[in-house]
């Protein structure tokens, strides 16, 4: 059998066949492993049994060996009494000594413990965790690295960055899947592909799990995405419990039968998981030696992804959602000045239910730190939805941060024609495997004419294609100017998106708004346009996807362009606006206070509209909503009324809130401010619940939250406090392990901002705990919060 | 799995209480959300119960049970049955989601979300309890880490015995926090006499009286 060195094999990876090993815990648990065991010890342990595996393996037709490491992660080896270092050092060396001179592959599984938002672990973190791996397999002598069964997208895009940056080993990827078709986390073979098929792997695939059979349609799904080698390592079946016994329930013969169906699907790297030995390498290699690799024709498709979601550019327009951009906009900038995100997660959620495909995250204002605000915006906006992102920035440093902390593949917006910015995006493009954005502009500014905005879209495309970006991964913004300024040029853009759709084939892309800048009725011209630039071919619009105009035109769009098949979507918007209409014309005549009992939240906001024409903010405030807020709050003591209606009618009194302070500040008058406050759950704690009743409460009752979320390190909650000059610190916590995390909080607390109390919640609490943890007040509901609040300013000041 | 809509009341507080019309309605709309959210997974295995200078431990690599309550819990078997369940993490997500817009129906989500991981475990505990009759035991109920005395600190051990990470996604983090939110892990005494039919969860628990979950509260 001829042997692969590493430079064969990097010639030979997808073009011929490559043989991993089979399974190495079942082997271990044959040999007596014991359950909850770790693995790893037998490399110190038993040296023999694993050199006899990898030697059986080697025999068996394997060409790369896979050290005994799954779990050599700090993590899982916490309680080892062997180091990260100790294991992998010896791993590698018992595999390169038993391995009869094939190559050795470094085996890194998953940390074992959730990524952010799912767990509580950040992703540099991850990164360091399979840093410090990959250090040592490299120092140890391994040829390539493979990590494997891994269920988090996030988790392997962690893990890549890391083999990548601290190595040059070719690095092979597999996932495993469920037999719903996705991972644990939720993410499909197909977007799997897009995603991982950028970093710059050797060959990504599936592995675990399931038998052959299942992961069929799996690998058929990856190979049609991505032209990167496909590498496939089943488990022997399915497993079955017998006597506290796994077994697995197809035979080396059956597997090998099998594994030639995933070879026709377009896999070229095989091997074995769970249940599999030697003999199933043998088979297997048996069984393919005289096929070829069958080469899949991939879809060249212009894709852009979340974790769980793959949305494709191109036939239907995809509407890129613009509302989170703070230019122009003074509410936002205040809230980013303020720290405060969720005006930016507000903001998501309308979009994403009115239609956004994609979400255009720009948080570039000069007075804060913009490389900060944007990873906290994208964590934000991940943490609760599945939508993928366009990064808009104009700073390299900024979209290079946000790369990273993106889970999926996302828009960079963006580069341009000029030398400055086709150096320093297009290689984080390719680098993080991002598409981009180009703008039809360079150094001497936006070209008048189509013809000349195709050069620079040419220049664009070139330089992007001579980094390695493929094709598909670049899309065009042609640029509109405002039709009161330069009204001929407004064409020129039109023309421009067919002529370069038509010379380059690549999908584009529009801002729309910029063309009614100056006029009246922008609504009806960014409508208009929109319908011009779609019927010229624009691929994606970036709109407000609230303005009731640019939904029809979509709407109508769609229906005579042909993409509404039988007008389905069309006629089932009419009838939903049906409805819509006939609930807003109900007349309520209910009083405020009424309302904010029942906990109508869908009709305060015009009942305070109304009382507003007759009445003062203030006067509404504190003859309406506080002794409505207040005959709840009693009624909940009673235990008349229960938590969700306490909640519903506090929401209810937000939103009249929020009007009256909108209008105050439209009168020129400073907001209504009961005093400052910061809420948090504390470091190591993921619930927040109880955190957000108790801040909607304390918001009603007049005073401004900034909340800072859960899992917040004492750091964090003592600089915020300083940096914005706040007494009062709300902390919450669920468990009784992270009482320590608020205890060290406040000991911080009191250490570096003296004059600064603090307040404490959660199930755990009990009002001596809260003493000995040296809290100043302890709050056993959100109610008690409110009048701790009350007190603590109306002391401070008289 | 069938989720009773009595208990997602008195996860919310009302006891045995109906709730106010538009909480019952949002119930009943978020115990038809939910089911698109959750991917209930589950894994059990059978540990033989070693005892050993007073301690008690699982037949796994570091797997001792520590505390009064579990060892009286598993007083008279030599046998157990270890389980762990999750509702995956989607369900999560979507209340994260919702509580960013509804903050009432969230919490609603969220204990239907919680009634509905508990009655996947109570039919785990009903299969696993008609087996080991079949096999000539009898089953006690479940007991998960954090009833009565038993400490949280076991919960790397269990998940790690059953290799709950790989087979179904369920990790926890170093504050013994379980991720996916919605997941439970629990002991199954199995003895050769019936054991008590319902365990006296409420009146042994560190809260007692003060619990607005208490199963007794009227």
């Amino acid at each position: 059998m001829i042997r692969l060195n590493i430079n064969k094999l990097k010639r030979k990876i997808g073009k011929e066949f490559v043989f991993f090993d089979g399974a190495m815990g079942t082997m271990l648990q044959k040999a007596g492993l014991p359950a909850g065991g770790l693995p790893e010890d037998y490399n110190f342990t038993h040296p023999e049994i694993i050199t006899n595996i990898h030697r059986q393996y080697s025999e068996a037709g394997a060409d790369i060996i896979t050290t005994n490491t799954f779990g050599a992660n700090e993590i899982k080896l916490e309680d080892s009494i062997y180091s990260v270092e100790d294991v992998i050092g010896q791993a590698v060396a018992l595999a390169k000594s038993s391995s009869n001179g094939k190559l050795v592959a470094l085996d890194i599984g998953p940390i074992g413990q959730l990524l952010e938002p799912i767990g509580d672990l950040g992703f540099e973190r991850a990164y360091e965790i399979f840093k410090r791996q990959v250090v040592v397999g490299v120092e140890a002598g391994a040829d390539v690295i493979l990590i494997e069964t891994v269920s988090d997208l996030h988790e392997m895009k962690a893990a890549i960055f890391a083999a990548r940056e601290n190595s040059s080993l070719p690095i092979f990827a597999t996932m495993t899947f469920q037999n719903d078709g996705r991972t644990l986390t939720g993410t499909d073979p197909e977007t799997m592909a897009h995603v991982i098929g950028r970093l710059g792997v050797a060959a990504l695939g599936v592995n675990c799990s399931l038998g052959p059979s299942e992961l069929l349609p799996i690998v058929a799904s990856m190979s049609r995405a991505t032209d990167v080698p496909i590498m496939v390592q089943p488990n022997a079946g399915l497993p079955k419990i017998t006597g506290g016994i796994t077994s697995y329930d197809i035979s080396a013969d059956d597997f090998a039968k099998k594994t030639a169906d995933l070879v026709n699907a377009g896999a070229t790297v095989l091997g074995g998981c769970c249940g599999s030995t030697p003999e199933f390498i043998i088979k297997m290699r048996k069984m393919i030696s005289n096929m070829h690799p069958v080469s899949v024709e991939t879809m060249k498709s212009t894709v852009v992804c979340s974790s769980t979601k793959t949305v494709h550019i191109g036939g239907d327009p995809v509407l890129i959602g613009e509302r989170i951009n703070p230019t122009g906009k003074k509410f936002f900038k205040e809230e980013l000045k303020r720290g405060s995100f969720d005006h930016i997660v507000t903001e998501a959620i309308l979009q994403k239910e009115a239609g956004a495909s994609i979400l255009d995250v720009n948080v570039g204002i000069r007075e804060i730190d913009e490389k900060l605000a944007m990873v906290k915006a994208i964590k934000e906006i991940q943490d609760i939805m599945d939508t993928p992102i366009q990064i808009d920035s104009t700073k390299p440093a900024v979209l290079e941060a946000a790369l990273r902390i993106i889970n999926g593949k996302p828009i960079i917006n963006s580069v341009s024609g000029e030398e400055k910015s086709l150096c320093a995006i297009l290689p984080l493009a390719k680098k993080y495997g991002a598409c981009i954005l180009g703008l039809t502009l360079d150094e001497n500014g936006i070209p008048k004419t189509a013809e000349e905005r195709l050069k620079v879209a040419g220049k664009i495309i070139r330089r992007a294609l001579d980094q390695g970006i493929p094709k598909e991964d670049i899309l065009i913004d042609c640029l509109v100017l405002t039709a009161s300024a330069q009204q001929k040029e407004v064409v020129e853009t039109i023309k421009a998106i067919t002529l370069i759709k038509n010379k380059y084939g690549v999908k584009t892309v529009l801002g729309i708004s910029n063309v009614s800048f100056g006029l009246p009725e922008r609504n009806l011209l960014n409508g208009t346009f929109l319908a011009m630039a779609l019927s010229a071919g624009l691929d994606a619009p970036i709109v407000d996807p609230l303005c009731e105009n640019i939904q029809n035109v979509i709407k109508t769009y769609r229906v005579l362009a042909g993409k509404d098949e039988n007008s389905a979507d069309y006629l089932g918007s009419f009838n939903d606006t049906h409805r819509t209409d006939s609930r807003s014309s109900e007349k309520y005549k209910k009083t405020l206070k009424e309302i904010v009992v029942d906990g109508q939240k869908g009709i305060v906001k015009n009942k305070t509209l109304e009382m507003l024409k007759t009445m003062d903010a203030m006067e509404i405030v504190n003859e309406h909503l506080i002794p409505a807020l207040d005959l709840v709050g009693e009624q909940y003591e009673k235990r008349k009324l229960f938590l969700p209606q306490l909640i519903r009618s506090a929401e209810t009194v937000k939103s009249s809130f929020e009007i009256l302070q909108e209008h105050i500040s439209k009168d020129g008058k400073p907001r209504l401010n009961k005093g400052n406050i910061i809420l948090a759950t504390v470091n190591g704690d993921v619930h927040d619940i109880g955190k957000n009743i108790v801040k909607t409460l304390l918001q009603n009752y007049g005073f401004e939250i900034l909340d800072l979320g859960k899992n917040v390190p004492p750091q964090t909650i003592v600089d915020e406090a300083l940096k914005n000059d706040i007494k009062l610190v709300g902390l919450s916590a669920l468990m009784t392990t992270t009482v320590d995390a608020m205890s060290e909080t406040i000991e911080l607390l009191h250490s570096r901002h003296p004059s600064c109390r603090t307040f404490v919640g959660g199930a755990v609490l009990s009002p001596e705990l809260a003493n000995q943890i040296r809290a100043d007040y302890y709050g056993k509901d959100a109610r008690a919060a409110v009048s701790i609040a009350q007190n603590f300013f109306k002391e401070t000041l008289t | 799995m069938k989720i009773d809509k009595q208990e997602v009341r008195r996860y919310l507080g009302y006891g045995k209480r109906i709730a106010d019309a538009k909480t019952e309605k949002t119930i009943d709309i978020c115990m038809l959300e939910a089911k698109r959210h959750m991917h209930p997974r589950e894994i059990h295995k059978t540990f033989n119960l070693l005892r050993d200078d007073g301690s008690l431990r699982a037949d796994a690599e570091n797997l001792e049970f520590k505390g009064d309550s579990i060892r009286s819990h598993l007083s008279e078997s030599n046998l157990c049955m270890i389980m762990a369940a999750t509702l995956g993490p989607e369900i999560d997500q979507t209340i994260r989601y919702i509580s960013k817009t509804n903050l009432s129906e969230a919490m609603i989500m969220d204990a239907v979300a919680t009634t509905a991981i508990e009655a996947f475990c109570d039919e785990i505990e009903s299969s696993v309890s008609s087996e080991a009759r079949r096999d000539g035991f009898y089953a006690t109920r479940r007991f998960s880490p954090g009833y009565g005395d038993f400490p949280l600190s076991v919960q790397p051990h269990i998940l790690r015995a059953l290799d709950t990470p790989r087979k179904i996604g369920l990790s926890s983090t170093e504050n013994f926090i379980m991720i996916p939110r919605k997941s439970v892990t629990a002991i199954i005494g199995f003895q050769a006499f019936p054991a008590p039919l319902t365990q006296p969860y409420c009146k042994t628990c560190t809260p007692g009286l003060s619990c607005p979950y208490r199963k007794d509260d009227d």
